[in-house]
């Protein structure tokens, strides 16, 4: 381990002893190296996340063949104790949540209420299950594939000639849950900023309508523009349209002191409305139809492949936003200044801060996250809005940033989970006949749960460390 | 070390679980015809358009060799993607539900050539081969309708008939029952040299039932003694005012005396739009290989694909019961215009 450290260590003053220039061309190079190779790396993710269980199975493998040359068990227990430590809780709690789920599916079963009522107790039990383990076997490859038809797909591939075609329909589930769990990641880390300023942005729902509806509006009304400059254009035309429409919140607050819950559920009013008028009126393409012309294809978030594999880019695009929201929170000067802001206002503005304008750009940027949440449904989906396009996102957005305790690191794993969970509801509903309202109650008390540790805990037993409830950020609410 | 143990069991189910596949949906034979609906955001239980389309898909599921399936939009984003999932486990048939769907359908359809899609309210121009728009000839049924509201007009008020009506918002498919409606009361005023007027007011939205009230009341204020409800809440709106000052209503789309209890007993009739019908006879015709893709299932009177409601609490002569049984079947025939 230590000579590898110094290996790296090496490998990385050398690095640093380049000219400027060349590290520049060189980060350019591997940028365009890896935008090349993009459709194969996507490939390679979504193949991993359908076979995780053969990969988690072959890293215990390979850890347990490592742990020979460090004293066996013990320290590999170790290891593995230090690793997967801030994942048992919520582990535990998705775990919970689908046994009450199951319940639920086992209550709600026609079937075998039927069946219990013409005195087969038995057989309606039998049937309850049944139908339970065909849901949740369903519900799993909706959203994250079969291993086995991966691998069969792979083999008919690579051996029998079909080529990627059966590849790509058997990677649709990861790619649909990656999909799905865009808008909440954008969603989730508007949110989350907000809090950690102390500030509790509601009105993520309407800057995702206002982002979305703006980057489409570009998207069509410059058909001549080359892609390269119409993409972007779009992109931080439906962000930036987004942020103003969450700076005004933050404007009246730090102008007049209006509560921003207050003013951020009328915004959301007035873009519902707004945006109702302009879909069905000057913007409807058909009469009737409630819905705007399309962008041209040249303003598309691309996709990585063909269809039934929905990924684009809008996936990086969120990553990438995490990494800038936690930057910027914790590296930068703004950052610092909004966290202060979102412990102590006071305090903050006692040590010489402007409180006012961290407020309104807190806000600003909030909404613009939220807003990069439509540009990315718009760009990368369904390339137009319809009426009906709001689909709860900004509103699940609070739980996810709660959830994720307001870091964006935990921010992206609850929205991939929550993604799973919604791309594996329609094959449920489909194959098993569960309504997808159930995969809400799972949603529901994960959430639950997770703010409840304590629950958990105590349903597992296992120790209390004490340091979970330091960890909740709460925003500041009435009065702050 | 508790904790190990479990998250090995959860890991070891996950595996288990992942491995063995279903092969059939529940409640599916081999060989049955595999027919998916795609609903709106409205949801499965709207008591309206995606729930009458159910209703005919189960029917198909109850009586043919098929078996038929759901999945309920939660959003715009969504369409595609349910259509992809029923489209990928090989579904022969796949009904998507309204015009909102009408984007998402075409380019599914594209992507699956081998695949037939059914959509409501929808025809493609040009068509697309594998598709096929469901449409109604609602004007069939408006025609008689219109005529016998005519007559309960003159029964009511001989001095000063008039039928009126509370549209929704004015688009083609509310435009054919008005229109047609109106040329069966002049129909009624040729062959009785009657002097039976005809007005109303599209409010321009489905969902405004207080605004049709008001709408309703203004008409009957006018001297209107029949109301014809024609466009979702807001019809429903005027059947209301109707019932509210003693006069007389007709339901639309479904037959409304089941569907709204206060105002059930002034309901003359209602002129049905058989989304159900409509949908089972497709699934029926693609059985039968006669599906008509790139064309229209066009539901009419001949097919009951729109029809009328039957007579309840509304005392109809008998006389003008067999008129109007003798016009539907002149409609039927060809042998009259409806005006549309």
């Amino acid at each position: 381990m230590t000579e590898e450290k110094q290996g790296l260590g090496l490998f990385k003053s050398r690095i640093a002893a380049w000219p400027s220039w060349a590290k520049l061309v060189s980060v350019a190079a591997l940028l365009g190296v890896i935008v090349l190779v993009s459709k194969w790396l996507i490939l390679l993710l979504l193949v991993a996340l359908g076979l995780w269980p053969i990969l988690v199975l072959l890293g215990l493998g390979i850890l347990g063949v490592v742990s020979t040359r460090h004293g066996g068990w013990p320290w590999m227990k170790e290891w593995l104790g230090t690793k997967l430590k801030p994942l048992v809780l919520p582990a535990l709690a998705v775990l919970a949540a689908l046994i009450l789920g199951g319940f639920v599916i086992m209550l709600t079963d026609n079937a075998a209420y039927q069946a219990i009522g013409a005195g087969q107790v038995g057989k309606g039990i039998g049937l309850a299950f049944k139908n339970l383990v065909r849901a949740y076997v369903a519900l799993y490859q909706g959203a994250l594939g079969s291993p086995a038809r991966i691998l069969s797909a792979i083999f008919r591939g690579a051996i029998g000639g079909e080529g990627l075609k059966p590849i790509m329909g058997a990677v649709r589930g990861p790619s649909d849950s990656l999909v799905q769990s865009v808008p909440y990641i954008f969603a989730g880390l508007a949110v989350a900023l907000g809090f950690r300023s102390g500030l509790f942005n509601i009105g993520a729902e309407g800057q995702i309508g206002v982002g979305w509806l703006v980057s489409v509006i570009v998207g069509f009304s410059f058909p001549s523009l080359p892609g390269i400059i119409l993409l972007p254009m779009a992109i931080i035309a439906g962000a930036l349209a987004a942020g103003i429409w969450g700076a005004l919140a933050g404007l009246l607050k730090a102008e007049t002191g209006a509560h921003e819950v207050i003013t951020t559920i009328m915004f959301n009013y007035i873009s519902f409305r707004l945006s109702e008028w302009i879909l069905c009126g000057p913007l409807e393409n058909v009469q009737g139809t409630c819905r705007t012309k399309d962008v041209v294809p040249a303003a598309y978030l691309p996709k990585f492949l063909d269809h039934p594999v929905t990924m684009h880019w809008g996936f990086i695009l969120a990553l990438l936003a995490a990494a800038a929201t936690a930057w910027l929170l914790f590296k930068t000067t703004w950052g610092y200044e909004m966290r202060t802001v979102g412990t102590n206002p006071d305090a903050a503005r006692y040590g010489g801060m402007n409180v006012s304008r961290t407020y309104v750009l807190a806000m600003f940027l909030s909404g613009l996250l939220a807003g990069l949440a439509g540009v990315s449904q718009g760009l990368g989906l369904t390339h137009n809005i319809a009426l009906g396009f709001s689909a709860g996102y900004g509103f699940d957005a609070i739980a996810l940033a709660l959830l994720g305790k307001s870091n964006p690191v935990g921010v992206v794993g609850a929205s991939i989970l929550f993604g799973v969970l919604r791309a594996g509801a329609a094959r449920m509903q489909s194959l098993a006949g569960i309504p997808t309202e159930i995969v809400q109650i799972v949603q529901s008390l994960v959430i639950v749960f997770i703010a409840a540790p304590a629950i958990i805990k105590a349903v597992y037993r296992l120790k209390d460390d004490g340091d979970e409830s330091r960890q909740t950020v709460f925003s500041r609410g009435w009065g702050s | 070390m508790r904790k190990y143990t479990l998250i090995s069991i959860l890991l070891v189910a996950l595996v288990l679980l992942s491995g063995c596949g279903p092969a059939l949906p529940e409640g599916c034979e081999k060989g049955d015809l595999k027919v998916g609906m795609v609903s709106d955001v409205g949801g499965i239980d709207d008591a309206s358009f995606n729930e009458n389309t159910w209703a005919g898909l189960e029917r198909a599921d109850e009586e043919l060799a098929v078996c038929a399936k759901f999945i309920e939009s939660q959003a715009q984003a969504d369409y595609e993607k349910n259509i992809t999932e029923f489209a990928e486990q090989d579904y022969d048939l796949i009904i998507t539900v309204g015009f909102l769907l009408g984007d998402a359908t075409a380019k599914m359809a594209e992507q699956y050539p081998d695949v037939n899609f059914g959509i409501i309210d929808f025809a493609y121009d040009p068509p697309i081969p594998n598709v096929a728009g469901i449409v109604f000839n609602v004007d069939e049924a408006s025609f008689p309708i219109g005529y016998l509201a005519a007559g309960m007009a003159v029964e009511q008020d001989s001095d000063d008939p008039q039928v009126g009506y509370v549209g929704g918002m004015q688009i083609p498919p509310v435009e054919q029952f008005i229109v047609a409606y109106e040329a069966g009361v002049n129909y009624y005023n040729e062959q009785h040299g009657t002097d039976v007027k005809f007005k109303g007011v599209y409010v321009g939205d489905f969902e405004a039932p207080d605004q049709g009230k008001i709408q309703g009341n203004s008409l009957i204020d006018e001297g209107a003694d029949v109301i014809m409800g024609c466009g979702g809440k807001t019809g429903n709106g005027g059947l209301a005012a109707a019932k509210e000052r003693g006069k007389l209503g007709i339901g639309v789309d479904v037959d409304q005396y089941n569907t709204l209890p206060n105002e059930k007993d002034i309901l003359i009739t209602s002129t049905m739009k058989r989304l159900d019908n409509a949908v089972y006879s497709v699934i029926e015709s693609l059985i039968n290989d006669e599906f008509p893709g790139g064309g229209l299932y066009i539901g009419a009177l001949a097919n009951g694909g729109v029809g009328l409601a039957p007579y309840h609490d509304v005392d109809v002569p008998e006389d003008l019961q067999q008129e109007v049984s003798d016009i539907l079947n002149a409609v039927e025939a060809g042998e009259l215009d409806t005006g549309w």
